[in-house]
């Protein structure tokens, strides 16, 4: 198991063994992969799992939703806003 | 042909009846405008995600209407009217026949275009045996 990259005594710009690891974790849009292509405002259940505690839109980076099916998402969320089905924030 | 939902939600203290009459009238004005309501589709009472008018719940009901371009004129109509009925406290009319096709071709051809996904998958229709 390879960790890291190890430099040159004396060459390494960071103590070895400070160097910060980065995980990539591989995020991948739910509704590309469920082939869902319209997203009902009505949808209660599903728009939830797209809105934080304060009640604001999960953003496209968290989501990693891609930018088609996130701005179908923000639309229903919006929707439903408009008509009490979802808080436009939490007091 | 067009199609478009009509949400309403309506006064929490109406009755019943008061409250089907009041549908009863959109429903009367967008038949008599070359419109026709497909579908509809009631929640009942519900609760408010946040007060409107000090009013913490509502009547749900959602109206899926079919129209040709030519009447589409009656939605303004409609709003207009929804708009001045203080019985109602929202409403939101979403025209759905665009993003319904688009959404069709994007999906396997012949896989219907399923709108609610909360929901678990609905069983395949079994088609009835018998013929007329």
């Amino acid at each position: 198991m390879a960790m890291g990259r190890r430099f040159a005594p004396g060459k390494g710009r960071k103590p070895a063994g400070k160097k910060k690891t980065f995980f990539k974790r591989r995020k991948v849009c739910r509704f590309t992969a469920e082939h869902i292509e319209y997203v009902d405002y009505k949808d209660v259940k599903l728009l939830q799992q797209y809105i934080l505690e304060r009640a604001k839109i999960l953003p496209r980076r968290i989501s990693g939703n891609s930018a088609r099916h996130q701005r179908m998402v923000a639309t229903a969320i919006k929707r439903a806003r408009h008509l009490a089905l979802l808080p436009f924030t939490t007091d | 042909m067009r199609t478009y939902e009509l949400a309403i939600v309506a006064d929490p203290r109406l009755s019943d009846e008061e409250f089907v009459t009041l549908v009863d009238e959109y429903k009367q004005l967008i038949t008599s405008r070359g419109g026709e309501v497909v579908r509809e589709e009631s929640w009942g009472k519900k609760k408010l995600a946040y007060p409107i008018r000090k009013l913490s719940e509502g009547r749900y009901v959602f109206l899926f209407l079919q129209m040709e371009p030519a009447s589409a004129a009656l939605i303004p109509e409609v709003e207009l009217r929804l708009g001045q009925n203080d019985r109602v406290l929202r409403f939101l009319t979403v025209r759905t026949d665009l993003d319904l096709k688009r959404a069709a071709n994007r999906v396997k051809p012949g896989q219907p275009v399923r709108t609610i996904h909360s929901e678990p998958e609905p069983a395949p229709v079994v088609e009835p045996a018998e013929e007329e």
